[in-house]
């Protein structure tokens, strides 16, 4: 396997290019004119949330790969969130968001990528202590209440399960595409609901294990049904500047194609839960 | 000649005498020919007493039926509103007597005219007709299927007996699925609304994704079935360690998921374009004509919007030339087929579906209601006649002239 | 010597005086899955023989072409009734019954864990059945077809009880498939013999759970259509009616959703008789457990998202055809590895050819052959032209004969000695079958044939000349064939029980437990419950039949009264609790007899005996949840053996949670089905409109939901406290959420009583109403069971002992609180945002 046991090269190198990039973000975002817009008022031509979403994200990273210089995750986290980051950038800066502007199914795979891509792949790289280690203990204060959720994987769900219906239903959803604000919040929900549940659910214990399961099963059967219904829909949903038939296959890509991460993670979870239980009676009878 | 009356009087006459019993002995006088007999006029009776609550005018019908008259239409055969009528060869008369007081629709028009026009033109059509005409008089079914038939009872019953007759039946077995089989092959595929003789491109594409799609599965049929035998076969031991992971792996990994996912592949591969090309995509050239088909409790309404033409349980094509059917229902679900030239659509109160037809010659074309819609659902046919654009802009201009005519 | 067999003699009377079946009129009490299992089979083939009976009469009528001998009104009937009797009346029926049978033997259980709603399930089982039938007698059997489309059923095209017949009697009929579905689940989920952990379960009861969990998903979106369709016939609910609102595809969209994993609810089983015997006759375990076990659950899986491919061609949008055309091949997949490692364990085994491996040669021949033709028909543009004719009609009996019936044959003739003490005879059954082979491909084999030539189904006649008429005089003579075949594997039975030479003990050297038991098994299956360690029980442990009737093993006791089982870990299969079983009881009878009535009552429009029968049902009803638990009549005292566990209804973890919880997902079920429907009307009716002025008010519905919220909350937090083992103010609790509850019940009936619904005029207040009742049964029935709780506390029932029963109630609030806002949402803020058009 490829694994660098002291990656000082790497680090030096990455030091340099980040210094490049700090410089050039900033000198981009002093030298736009669209810091003038006033927020929530208006009409999407606003550039001004997007910068900002871009910030978060970017000063995300900056964090996770800095911490990653204090307390090296290992290659393979480190890879994968390198990745998870490129999604997320090509998500929310590429052609997609300019699609989703016209098209309910781009937009849908938009959305798509948030809720079945990004967070589970960001949970899977394990960023936490990386983030600890640039920020501290504030981090860990701020996280504190996010952290008992992830101990409830059906409460999780639920939270995320009221998202995606609240922000499909026909005038939030329309709202979300004419105001840029409320687009960065309806992703930030997606995305912050969605990593809440990929928590607790890839990383459930032997105690949340059974709960996980079936909150996977809920979310699969929920998200289905709304797919189900955009498939078959005949009235156009989300304003008529949209077309049917794009409509109709955003219902599919979230029913089929969404499903099948769910459908996947669930007997992925299935048989870690199986496992966990077997393990443990055995270890019981050997005492 | 005479052998092939011969034939053709084997068959429905030895069925007729088993029917005898339940024949009235008021239509014994008829002519032994009209298989059609056996079938209770009441109940068409029944059927037509229903349609009169159509919106044809009486007058309008009258005046059809008096047109109707002229000569034996070549729909006579499978069309059903014409199956009461008790003599078709006879000229001089008048359909509308047969059925007094039942006051059946005619729609405004008359094939006897087209055929008229045809004559001259179409060599194809003629011989259709002909051959129609000929399973009119004798009421048997088309000549390709009936060539075969009764050597097939033949052989069929040889094989029952012997089955019946000796111990060693998986051996009969066999050879009666392949005497079955040998009987598909030699039999021909034609019938007047067989899938597997198709005229129109979107049947055409069925047929062959069907042929295509009947070898490659007997393949694989016949590989699982031999394997399995092969499987049966007494062995000495069990097998263990290597040998059974082996056995495993190819047998779960080979035939449970690359068998399958690949078969699937395949047929994705081929049927997707092949359901583009049936689907009523906007084509390059827009001429598409429209005609609308709306289904009753039993019967096909027809209307051609542009030309303002109106049909009853008949439709007018040109060949060669893409026509959508945009199908919806008036009362309960029905589904227009016409297997000669395109799969089936559903007729659903409240929508419009659109199924495209396109005849690749001229002919007429069986259809039938597909869906279960009720009392009569077995008798809700409809045909569909494709003629050349010539002949086919003559009919329209008649039909046209005549509505108005009829309107003023 | 002599001594210990006399004792062992005592102990097998002693459980005979508590387990022992009456005779007489009282056996109409008898709750023993043996004896249910064995009443499923039976009444299940009297209805497949008058389904059999209807078939032949069909294919006398297509024999010829334009024959007379049945009107097209009788064919009607009778090709309706013969798919409802064959789909709800014998092949779900037997396959249930028989797992009834089979699978608390098989899991080293006494009984199935609810054995009353076990009799409840058979005797609405046969009510049902008797009532579908009757219609026939009456000359008025539904004549629409077995998928019952609107608006062909709806009242101006079908103004006769026929259609009322279908719905209330498949209703009624389902009641019985699902209770039936929940207990299996639940007996499989806790009652296996200690250390069966789910890895080592009988592959059958894998498949049966499978298969239970799918009724118990599956057949509520059905139910729900039926109620409204029924609605909609007797009270003008236009669900259905274009004209008001509604949407007929809607009901084609309820009815596949069941339709379709009905197919698999009936393959599953079968399948899994078949992996029971084929190892067996292989000598060696199945290859590849683990893989068919995934293969099963993906089976479930997809079957629920295939449903659009029986409806290619309504006109769904051509990218959901595509689609659904790949999911439904993919299938394929599953169904393909089963098939694989069933030849892998043939191929590395030594098989035997006895008689049930001819029928499982049988079975996979004509069932491979339907699933190729499975295959065919997803293929969109092919299915287009022969959906809905002859060949389709082909392909559901190669699949479904193939699947189900072949499968079940071998597995009659497998189990027949269990049943009986008695084997078959060989010989007839090879006969017998080499019949029904034959027979069942000549009609079949050919009829794919006239298909294709263009002949459509359900049509009592065809015109002569158009090609049709050979392969239909084919297939009505190949039907004759089989039904000889039939006949004899018919006489083989009967013949049987007189000529049968005896069975000697585990007459195949089968390895599950079910042989173990004696042959035909006494109603308490096994003396003393072993441990199950292992897949194959009888081969790894060859006497222990002997130590199981020689009471070696656990719970050997029964002079305490009660009927006794192991509750045990659903995962690891360690052991929890003892559960103790219901004895006979009336209740479950009367219960059934009553909902009979009600039913009938409900066809013939009489409502003040519907409402008479409801008010004696809910008495029965409470009287039966009465007698539970503590109840002196459920289990007199709590002494156990030393060293043994507590009693379950003395812990917080009996198997009433499991069943609450799986009743739950039923209604959960249903309640989505609901959902979909209401969206699917918003988003697809064409001529739906909502009213100008919201019909509920939103403000007092807010006001009822927190008041419901509110008594849910405080019964929630109770139950922690219960948890704790804190129950000194139990009592005055539970009446103060009984009041609370009260109020918010009250609330809800004032709103309903002012709100502005005019449901017989348009779709949407329509549904509104179904989704405002659905709530306030929910409230009700909380209102009721926490007064219930109360009262058993009064009582003594429940007490510082005996806390279970309160928790299992806790799942029914926190369900009706979450239905309830998610109501709220639907019918008052999912308005608001309406923005469509």
């Amino acid at each position: 396997m490829l694994s660098i046991k002291h990656p000082i090269q790497l680090v030096l190198i990455w030091r340099r290019i980040l210094f490049v990039y700090i410089i050039g973000f900033i000198a981009f975002l002093l030298s736009n004119p669209a810091l003038a817009h006033d927020p929530f008022s208006s009409t999407g031509e606003s550039q001004l949330p997007i910068i900002l979403s871009a910030v978060l994200i970017f000063f995300l990273w900056l964090s996770y790969t800095v911490g990653a210089i204090k307390v090296w995750p290992g290659l393979r986290h480190w890879l994968l969130f390198q990745v998870t980051s490129v999604i997320i950038c090509l998500t929310i800066f590429g052609p997609l968001d300019e699609w989703a502007e016209t098209s309910t199914a781009a937009h849908m795979m938009q959305h798509m990528f948030m809720m079945v891509l990004i967070p589970p792949l960001w949970v899977l790289s394990k960023p936490l202590p990386q983030f600890k280690a640039f920020f501290g203990k504030p981090v860990v204060w701020l996280s504190f209440p996010l952290l008992k959720i992830v101990r409830y994987p059906m409460l999780a769900a639920a939270l995320h399960a009221f998202m995606i219906w609240f922000w499909h239903a026909p005038k939030l959803y329309i709202l979300a595409l004419e105001n840029q604000w409320w687009h960065v919040v309806e992703h930030a929900c997606f995305l912050v609901t969605a990593g809440l549940f990929w928590w607790a659910v890839l990383r459930s214990t032997r105690f949340t294990a059974a709960r996980a399961f079936l909150a996977l099963l809920f979310t699969l059967m929920h998200t289905g049904f709304l797919g189900a219904l955009l498939t078959f829909a005949n009235a156009l949903l989300y304003g008529p500047e949209r077309s049917l038939q794009s409509q109709q296959l955003a219902g599919l890509y979230m029913w089929v194609l969404g499903g099948i991460p769910y459908l996947v993670a669930a007997f992925w979870c299935g048989q870690r839960w199986f496992q966990q239980v077997i393990r443990r009676s055995k270890s019981i009878v050997h005492e | 000649m005479q052998k092939k009356d011969l034939r053709l009087n084997i068959n429905p006459n030895a069925i007729l005498i088993n029917k005898l019993a339940s024949h009235d002995a008021g239509q014994k006088n008829q002519s032994t020919s009209q298989y059609r007999n056996v079938e209770a006029p009441g109940q068409y009776l029944c059927c037509w007493v229903l349609d009169t609550q159509q919106p044809v005018q009486a007058s309008e019908r009258k005046h059809h039926d008096r047109k109707n008259s002229v000569a034996p239409g070549a729909n006579q055969a499978t069309n059903f509103t014409h199956c009461n009528q008790v003599n078709q060869t006879k000229q001089s008369r008048n359909a509308a007597q047969d059925r007094p007081g039942t006051n059946k629709p005619k729609s405004g028009t008359s094939p006897e005219r087209i055929t008229g026009i045809q004559v001259g033109q179409i060599g194809c059509y003629q011989s259709d007709q002909r051959r129609d005409r000929e399973v009119n008089q004798h009421w048997v079914k088309r000549m390709a299927c009936n060539r075969h038939s009764t050597d097939y009872v033949l052989l069929a019953h040889s094989t029952l007996l012997s089955i019946l007759g000796k111990e060693q039946w998986s051996r009969k077995i066999i050879s009666t699925l392949l005497l079955i089989f040998i009987f598909f092959l030699t039999s021909g595929c034609k019938g007047p609304q067989s899938t597997l003789d198709p005229a129109g491109i979107g049947a055409s594409a069925a047929s062959f994704l069907w042929w295509f799609m009947c070898i490659f599965f007997s393949i694989v049929f016949i590989g699982v079935v031999a394997l399995w035998f092969y499987a049966m076969r007494p062995k000495e031991k069990t097998l263990k360690g290597y040998e059974l992971a082996k056995v495993t792996r190819r047998m779960i990994i080979g035939g449970g998921l690359l068998l399958p996912t690949i078969s699937i592949l395949i047929l994705i591969a081929l049927g997707i374009p092949i359901g583009n090309r049936m689907m009523p995509f906007a084509s390059s050239n827009d001429d598409v004509m429209a005609i609308h088909v709306v289904g009753h409790q039993w019967w096909w309404e027809v209307w051609y919007p542009k030309e303002r033409i109106r049909l009853i349980n008949e439709i007018h094509i040109p060949a060669n030339h893409p026509v959508d059917i945009h199908a919806s229902s008036a009362d309960v679900i029905h589904s227009f087929w016409v297997p000669r030239l395109n799969g089936k659509i559903d007729m659903i109160p409240g929508h419009t579906n659109i199924l495209r037809l396109q005849a690749q010659k001229t002919g007429q074309y069986r259809g039938q209601c597909a869906e279960f819609c009720g009392l009569w659902h077995a008798k809700m046919v409809l045909d569909v006649f494709a003629h050349t654009p010539e002949t086919f802009q003559l009919w329209i201009e008649e039909n046209k002239a005549r509505n108005s005519n009829e309107s003023l | 010597m002599s001594r210990s067999e006399i004792a062992l003699q005592d102990k097998h009377r002693e459980f005979n005086q508590v387990w022992g079946n009456p005779k007489g009129l009282r056996a109409l009490t008898i709750v023993n899955h043996t004896t249910i299992g064995i009443r499923f089979m039976v009444t299940a083939t009297i209805f497949f023989l008058i389904g059999g009976l209807m078939a032949m009469l069909m294919r006398t009528q297509l024999a010829l072409p334009a024959q007379q001998f049945l009107t097209p009104d009788a064919y009607n009937q009778l090709f309706t009734m013969h798919g409802t009797v064959m789909m709800f009346l014998f092949a779900v029926p037997f396959m249930e019954g028989l797992a009834i049978y089979l699978v608390p033997k098989m899991i080293g259980a006494r009984d199935l864990v609810f054995p009353r709603i076990s009799v409840l399930g058979y005797f609405c089982f046969l009510f049902g059945g008797l009532m579908l039938l009757s219609s026939l007698l009456l000359g008025v059997a539904p004549n629409t077809g077995w998928f019952m489309y609107t608006p062909l059923t709806s009242k101006p095209y079908s103004p006769g009880l026929n259609a009322d017949f279908w719905l209330l009697g498949v209703t009624f009929v389902e009641i019985s498939a699902i209770v039936t579905g929940i207990e299996l689940v639940v007996s499989i989920a806790r009652t296996r013999a200690p250390k069966m952990a789910l890895h080592l379960m009988p592959l059958y009861c894998w498949y049966i759970l499978v298969m239970a969990l799918m009724i118990v998903f599956g057949f509520p979106p059905l139910i729900l259509g039926s109620l409204l369709l029924e609605l909609e016939r007797a009270a003008g609910f236009p669900f259905f009616d274009v004209a008001k609102g509604g949407d007929p595809i809607l009901w084609q969209h309820l009815f596949w959703l069941f339709g379709h994993p009905d197919v698999y609810i009936i393959f599953l089983p079968a399948a899994g008789i078949v992996s029971t015997l084929i190892p067996v006759f292989a000598r060696r375990p199945m290859v590849g457990y683990r893989w068919v076990v995934l293969g099963i659950i993906t089976t479930g899986f997809i079957s629920f998202g295939v449903w659009v491919h029986h409806m290619f061609t309504v006109g769904i949008p051509k990218l959901a055809q595509a689609f659904f055309s790949v999911a439904s091949m993919l299938v394929a997949i599953p169904t393909a590895i089963q098939l694989f490692a069933w030849l892998a364990t043939l191929l590395s085994g030594r098989p035997v050819f006895r008689l049930p491996m001819l029928w499982i040669t049988g079975f996979l021949i004509v069932f491979v052959a339907g699933g190729l033709t499975g295959v065919m028909l997803a293929m969109v543009p092919f299915d287009w032209q022969v959906h809905d004719t002859q060949f389709v009609v082909a392909h559901l009996h190669y699949v479904v004969i193939g699947s189900m019936f072949f499968p079940l044959v071998a597995g009659l003739y497998y189990w027949m000695p269990h049943f009986t003490g008695r084997m078959a005879s060989e010989t007839m059954g090879r006969w017998a079958f080499g019949f029904t082979f034959v027979g069942f491909n000549t009609t079949f084999l050919i009829m794919h044939w006239t298909g294709l030539l263009g002949m459509p189904r359900r049509v009592y006649t065809y015109a002569p000349g158009v090609g049709w008429d050979w392969p239909n005089l084919i297939s009505s003579i190949g039907s004759f064939i089989m039904a000889i075949g039939i006949a004899m594997i018919l006489l083989d039975v009967l013949l049987h029980f007189r000529f049968g030479r005896k069975a000697p003990a585990n007459p195949w050297g089968a390895d599950t437990l079910e042989w173990a038991t004696s042959t035909p098994p006494s109603p308490y299956n096994f003396i003393s419950l072993p441990e199950c360690p292992t897949r194959h029980p009888l081969w790894d442990y060859p006497n222990l039949p002997q130590t199981i009737t020689q009471g070696k093993h656990t719970l050997a006791v029964a002079s305490h009264g009660r009927r006794e089982t192991w509750g045990t870990d659903p995962v690891t299969g360690e052991v929890r609790e003892i559960i103790h079983l219901p004895a006979n009881a009336w209740i479950p009878f009367f219960a059934a007899l009553t909902l009979a009535v009600l039913f009938v009552s409900l066809l013939l429009q009489s409502y003040t005996l519907s409402v008479m029968m409801l008010v004696i049902l809910s008495g029965l009803l409470l009287r039966w949840s009465w007698e539970n638990g503590t109840h002196p009549n459920a289990a007199p005292h709590e002494q156990t053996e030393p060293g043994d566990p507590p009693l379950h209804s003395r812990t917080f973890d009996g198997p009433g949670l499991w069943g609450m919880a799986v009743s739950l997902l039923v209604d959960a079920s249903m309640y989505m089905a609901l959902l979909f429907g209401w969206l699917y009307l918003w988003t697809v009716a064409p001529l739906w409109h909502v009213p100008e002025q919201a019909p509920i008010g939103w403000l007092s519905l807010l006001i009822s939901g927190l008041l419901l919220s509110f008594s849910g909350i405080w019964y929630y937090r109770l139950m922690k406290q219960v948890r704790k083992g804190h129950v000194s103010c139990l009592q005055m609790n539970l009446w103060g959420i009984a009041i609370v509850a009260f109020v918010h019940v009250l609330s809800l009936l004032w709103v309903f009583w002012s709100s502005s619904l005019q449901p017989t005029q348009i779709a949407h207040d329509a549904v509104v109403f179904v989704m405002f009742v659905y709530v306030l049964f929910h409230s009700v029935l909380a209102l009721i069971m926490t007064i219930q709780m109360a009262l058993r506390k009064a009582y003594g029932y429940i007490g510082k002992q005996a806390l279970y029963e309160p928790i299992v109630v806790e799942q029914w609030w926190l369900y009706t609180i979450v239905i309830f806002w998610v109501t709220y949402a639907a019918i008052i803020l999912f308005p608001l945002s309406w923005a469509g058009g």
